[in-house]
């Protein structure tokens, strides 16, 4: 065994931890089953300490991190399910699949929960958009996401997509999903009572991914990543709507102990956490678990076969839940059985093949890895962004930020989806938030995903706090109070100082925005090794926010509602042009410090914007982000279908009025007698009310600085992905 | 080969005569009946599994060296096989104690014998098919001695062929029965080997696989056939077929002409069309090629493709 | 009245229709699982869309041997009323309980967007309270709606007035531009003989509250609820 570790990606410590543990060398299974368990995709090794800090707790907090998923309660007897989780490399070997089953994998972790999944979002990064590969990459995760998803009739609501060349080898394909459920129907993924029977619910096992995401999410890519095509599995949404139904009705009769999805590491991972997290130990004999093909007992304990369930059911409920199943059409086999102890013993045909304390395998080691300061930092800070020249027509510089890959429109995507199945979308993809309304209630979600990499490669600490902010803002923008937040950290190998400091500084910025804006982290997923040929993708942490809308009136969209209103911008606009999309665009440049961010007055303006969307003085309401101010104000025009006349009196230079991204703002409309009421409430606050006009009218005019007919800025951004995946703009 | 005169009808059989000379059809019902007739039945689709059985165990004791009537299936529900001269006794093998033998020797059912035991019963339903010792059968004139150790040995050769033979599907042999004759003074196995001829229990769960559960009135029956055939099948390698589902001349095929686009403008300039189908691959056991044919095609016409958009071609390989 | 919504493994869009019946139609529902060999108690069934089986064969195509589709032929063949949205559309077409077949949407890829369709016949029990040419605003969902039929039915759907809603532009126009998936003549829905049977690919369930955008479903509800009264 001793020569076999390094090729299982174990070090010459982690295999002298073993050997301590079991007081003896592994044999094969075992030795399997400790080398995925403590992979860092499995364990976070690296992460662990560091994620620590998190603030994770709320009196609504029902679950934090450390489960299947996070759970919140949102009063009247609902709880609502949420995570987020990568699903990088299967993505980059095999975008449909990988896609396809990184929506199965998170969809299993919320109704393992207990919860009725009602949504998905998904955060997506791909390279420079006029590369082929980049097409196939995009073109393939967006087919998988919808292939899978729409089967499952669970609607994708949102999501975001950004590209970058940082992504072109290694693009990222993170997946939210959220779920409801009445309180009381709270599951875990937990095992307990000894003698209750452990049963293997869904698909049999094959060899998919016998090391599939574990070994995959521990290798950097190279161009041998093709040849890892056959390890990729394979997705059944058929089957997993199936596992949707059968598992809800056997939580809603009470018939389960716990429940756990099989996911990275298979068997090995689900029955040693559920052991672990119930403190006793469970016995597996693996001869009756059902089979695509002949297989190894080690491989039968890792394989990452998917749409598998793991659940523990009294003796005297065994006969109902088999015949749940079985009406359902889903295979449902008792293989193991909880036991006194916290030994996990797996047998093969009644010969023992390995017997392991579940703990161990369930906390893997922890590392304490160096971090760097990285050097690029100095370098792009010193650039003098005060010498580029300023453009002198902003119309063209607006519709050509307009159009851009980044903030051009994303129905080429959405509409791919099924994103109005079970009737609760109440607001559609493309604003600033989803809206989900919750049947039965006046309520509604407002849920929103956020992560400009770009900040957080040029400030890892103030670009992960930004990522905070805004997605709080965009869930603020739709009338929604935000509650909690999941988040999924991408970035490179944590065995780099560098790569680690931006880890920890991201991380710090993460805790520290959650707890100002007390914001609970109730779960997340780290995805690190996100590298090719070398080169570590920007350092990404992706922020999916769950706010509640306490009255459904009070939802509110980006487009502006009607003739006559006042359009008005709450916050203030200060010339912060590092790091923009104005920089990227116009001058190729990715440089310069993130525009600052106050967390105080992040707060006060949200609270401000919430007060007055409550009273009904805010009509409608966008967050202010990339592309600034210019941008934002042409998505409302858009959006609503009416323009808008802007007269606008400032110190700032126009371009920098128009682009700047600084934070902290919103744009609404409200009736002219409002106003007052709108200044008072703001200035209670000490938020600035700066009136910029009135809408009306098929343009949007600023000055005699732009003046653009809607047509021609819907022509700029509606359309535009399109042509630039047929290849059109390459 | 044409299906002639009716000659005899059993409790779970017709035998027929054909046109070829020394050689019957036997027609496998779905009827069933126990205690002598006593209990009448039907065991739906239970004639399809008994001539499939039958089939695949004769054939898999052909291939060790058991001569046997059998000679090959002819529909889902008929064998063809050579005609015999039956001798009136039925020789059962037991491994494990169960039914009268399990009554008669005061053991509890299921209990496993030291070795396993021949017994040999008189073929006469007035009598109600007794047991008979050597002296009997002498008495009836029945068989002769070496007859009587031929058969004997035979069986448990049968035996020693088939107990690993289900072991290896998940099945305990606990025990059968089987009948001989003559043919051209050699003396070959006759009759059928079925779950009505013998005792088979899950061996992981002790389930009850055979007639049992009819005499018993325990449910599944036909469930627990089809179970039994469906274990015995999955090795038994047939032919394989192979379907192709392509759209119709003149219906538009989205997919290939997307994929015509691309092979263009990737520079393949030679290519002149491209429509995509489906390629289908079926394994199918137990049924002749042309017949074969003819069930693929039925289940193209179905369910495979869809004629109103869809044309198909159906390929066999044995 | 009674509606019955028919429930496939792996249909996803029976809540939606049992929820528009019960609470916005306030009209009797149940579900009807697709083991169900008897459907008699119903006035109209429901057949939703989903992915039936996973849609892995072909749309529909395993769905129609559901035991229950034996008892829905016949409840079509005694004039019960049976309509069939998206999924449900292929199945019945899958069934032979409406003529023709539908191919992947041209753009070889799902679509879910509100579309605009135009009333081509209005006396039905499915449209009698819309009028001849109104425009209703439905989204569709689905991957393969490029509807074909052989020349022949196609004339006869067309002479007997059987095509019921063609995709049109938001001023009731028939074109190319505004035939989202590639069906012939622009079809989203057709009628049996007896008209009493009904598929199409919009979902009348998903524009049938103003907070989802559109009411304009509710013609098709109201049209067969009235119908209903009228019969009974």
């Amino acid at each position: 065994m001793a020569e076999l570790y390094e090729e299982l990606g174990l070090t010459a410590d982690e295999y002298r931890d073993i050997l301590r543990v079991l007081g003896r060398e592994p044999n094969k299974v075992e030795l399997g089953m400790y080398s995925l368990m403590w992979s860092e995709h499995c364990s976070y090794k690296s992460s662990k300490m560091v994620l620590s800090q998190l603030p994770t707790r709320a009196s609504y907090v029902l679950q934090g991190p450390g489960e299947n998923a996070g759970v919140i309660d949102i009063g009247g007897g609902l709880a609502v399910v949420f995570k987020m989780e990568s699903h990088n490399h299967p993505s980059a070997v095999e975008p449909y699949q990988g896609a396809a089953t990184g929506i199965g994998g998170i969809v299993r972790d919320i109704f393992t929960m207990g919860a009725r999944p009602i949504a998905c979002l998904d955060p997506l990064r791909f390279g420079d958009p006029s590369k082929a590969r980049t097409r196939y990459l995009l073109s393939g995760v967006v087919a998988g996401i919808a292939g899978y998803g729409n089967c499952l009739g669970i609607p994708t609501v949102g999501g975001d997509i950004y590209f970058e060349p940082c992504y072109d080898e290694n693009p990222l394909v993170n997946v939210m999903c959220i779920g409801i459920m009445p309180k009381e129907r709270l599951t875990r993924g937990v095992a307990s009572g000894v003698g209750n029977a452990v049963v293997l619910i869904g698909n049999r096992t094959g060899r998919d991914g016998i090391g599939g995401a574990s070994i995959l999410a521990s290798q950097e890519f190279d161009e041998k990543s093709q040849e890892k095509r056959p390890s990729v599995q394979v997705g059944d949404p058929f089957t997993e709507k199936l596992l949707i139904e059968a598992c809800l009705e056997l939580l809603d009769k009470g018939l389960l102990v716990g429940l756990q999805d099989l996911g990275a590491a298979g068997l090995s991972c689900a029955c040693s956490e559920t052991a672990a997290r119930g403190g006793v130990g469970m016995k597996v004999w693996l001869e009756r678990v059902p089979l695509r093909e002949e297989m190894e007992p080690f491989e039968i304990m890792i394989s990452e076969s998917q749409e598998r369930m793991l659940a523990v059911v009294e003796p005297r409920h065994l006969e109902e839940v088999l015949e749940v199943c079985r009406r359902w059409g889903l295979n449902a086999v008792v293989v193991g059985e909880v036991t006194e102890g916290d030994l996990l013993e797996v047998f093969w045909y009644g010969e023992k093949v390995a017997e392991v304390p579940a703990s161990t395998l369930a906390t893997g080691p922890v590392y304490d890895r160096p971090a760097e300061r990285p050097a690029y930092l100095d370098e792009v800070w010193a650039v003098d962004l005060e010498s580029l020249d300023h453009p002198s027509d902003y119309g063209r510089v607006l519709l050509d930020l307009a159009g851009s890959p980044n903030l051009c429109d994303r129905r080429w995507v959405y509409e791919q989806y099924d994103h109005m199945v079970q009737l609760n979308t109440v607001v559609y993809p493309g604003s600033d938030a989803a809206v989900l309304r919750i049947k039965g209630t006046s309520k509604a979600l407002a849920v929103s995903c956020d992560g400009n990499s770009r900040y957080v490669y040029l400030d890892p600490y103030l670009g992960t706090q930004i990522a905070v902010a805004e997605a709080a803002r965009n869930v603020v923008a739709a009338g929604g109070v935000p509650m909690a937040l999941t988040n999924c950290l991408n970035f490179g190998s944590p065995e780099r100082p560098d790569i680690f400091w931006q880890f920890k500084e991201a991380v710090r910025g993460l805790a520290e925005a959650a707890r100002f804006l007390e914001l609970p982290v109730v779960s997340g997923n780290v995805s690190f090794y996100n590298e090719s040929f070398g080169a570590a993708v920007y350092p990404t942490p992706v922020v999916g926010m769950v706010g509640l809308i306490g009255n459904l009136a009070h939802r509110r969209t980006m487009g502006f509602p009607g003739e006559g209103l006042l359009v008005v911008l709450l916050g203030e606009t200060l010339p912060e042009l590092g790091g923009s999309e104005y920089l990227k665009v116009v001058h190729g440049l990715v440089a310069g410090r993130p525009p600052a961010l106050d967390l105080d007055r992040e707060k006060r303006t949200q609270t401000t914007c919430i007060e007055a969307i409550r009273r009904g003085i805010v009509r409608s309401a966008h967050d202010c982000s990339e592309g600034g101010l210019a941008v934002a104000l042409l998505e409302c025009c858009c959006a609503g279908g009416m323009g808008a006349s802007l007269r606008v009196d400032t110190e700032i230079a126009p371009h920098a009025w128009l682009f700047s991204e600084s934070q902290s703002r919103f744009v609404v409309t409200l009736a002219a007698e409002d106003l007052e009421a709108m200044q008072e409430l703001a200035g209670s606050r000490e938020v600035p009310v700066v009136v910029l006009g009135r809408t009306g009218g098929d343009r949007l005019v600023v000055n005699d600085w732009i003046d653009l007919e809607i047509a021609s800025m819907k022509e700029a951004r509606e359309g535009a992905l399109e042509r630039l995946l047929s290849g059109e703009t390459a | 080969m044409e299906k002639k005169e009716l000659i005899s009808e059993g409790k779970s059989k017709r035998i027929y005569a054909t046109d070829q000379p020394g050689q019957i059809i036997l027609e496998f019902k779905d009827e069933a009946s126990a205690f002598d007739g006593k209990k009448k039945g039907i065991i739906p689709g239970k004639g399809r599994v008994n001539a499939r059985m039958s089939d695949i165990v004769f054939r898999q004791l052909e291939k060790r060296g058991i001569r046997t009537h059998h000679l090959r299936l002819v529909s889902e529900s008929e064998t063809l096989a050579w005609r015999l001269d039956m001798i009136p006794i039925e020789v059962a093998v037991r491994n494990y104690a169960a039914g009268s033998l399990a009554e008669r020797l005061g053991y509890p059912e299921r209990t496993e014998l030291k070795s396993p035991l021949v017994e040999f019963y008189y073929k006469n339903d007035r009598l109600g098919d007794p047991l008979l010792t050597r002296e009997h059968i002498r008495e009836l004139g029945l068989a002769k001695d070496e007859q009587l150790d031929e058969m004997a040995s035979t069986a448990l050769r049968v035996n020693e062929i088939l107990r690993p033979f289900f072991e290896a599907r998940g099945l305990i042999l606990a025990d059968f029965k089987l009948e001989f004759g003559m043919r051209e003074g050699k003396m070959l196995l006759g009759d059928e080997f079925s779950p009505d001829v013998c005792r088979l229990w899950d061996a992981e769960t002790l389930e009850i696989m055979d007639k049992d559960r009819f005499r018993r009135d325990l449910g599944g029956v036909e469930e627990a056939y089809a179970e039994v055939l469906r274990r015995i099948m999955e090795e038994e390698t047939g032919m394989t077929v192979y379907v192709y589902v392509t759209p119709k001349k003149g219906v538009l095929d989205p997919a290939g002409q997307a994929a015509l686009g691309a092979l263009k403008s990737l520079g393949f300039d030679e290519v002149g069309d491209v429509r995509i189908g489906k390629y289908i691959v079926l394994k199918v056991q137990g049924v002749e090629a042309e017949r074969a044919t003819e069930r693929v095609r039925e289940m193209c016409e179905r369910l495979l493709a869809n004629p109103v958009i869809e044309d198909f071609r159906v390929e066999i390989q044995e | 009245m009674k509606f019955g919504v028919v429930v496939f493994p792996g249909s996803n869009c029976e809540a939606d229709c049992y929820y528009v019946v019960d609470k916005v139609l306030r009209e009797d529902v149940d579900y009807v699982w697709h083991r169900e060999t008897d459907v008699s108690s119903y006035d109209c069934l429901i057949l939703p869309g989903g992915f039936s089986y996973g849609d892995y064969l072909r749309c529909g195509a395993i769905a129609r041997f559901s035991p229950v589709m034996e008892a829905v032929a016949d409840f079509a063949s005694r004039g019960g009323l049976v309509i069939g949205i998206c999924n449900g559309f292929q199945i019945l077409l899958e069934a032979g309980l409406l003529p023709g077949a539908m191919l992947r949407n041209t753009c070889l890829r799902f679509i879910c967007r509100f579309v605009h369709l135009r009333v081509e016949n209005a006396d039905t029990p499915w449209t009698n309270r819309a009028s001849l040419g109104q425009v209703l605003r439905i989204p569709i969902a689905h991957n393969e709606g490029n509807y074909v039929v052989d020349p022949e039915t196609y004339r006869r759907l067309e002479e007997e007035g059987r095509i019921i809603l063609r995709y049109c532009d938001p001023e009731g126009e028939v074109t190319q531009e505004a035939n989202p998936n590639g069906a012939m003549g622009n079809i989203a829905g057709i009628c049996n003989e007896g008209f009493n049977v009904f598929g199409l690919m919009p979902h009348p369930e998903r524009a049938s509250e103003e907070i989802l955008g559109s009411t304009d479903g509710l013609v098709i509800w109201e049209s067969v609820m009235a119908y209903n009264r009228e019969k009974g």
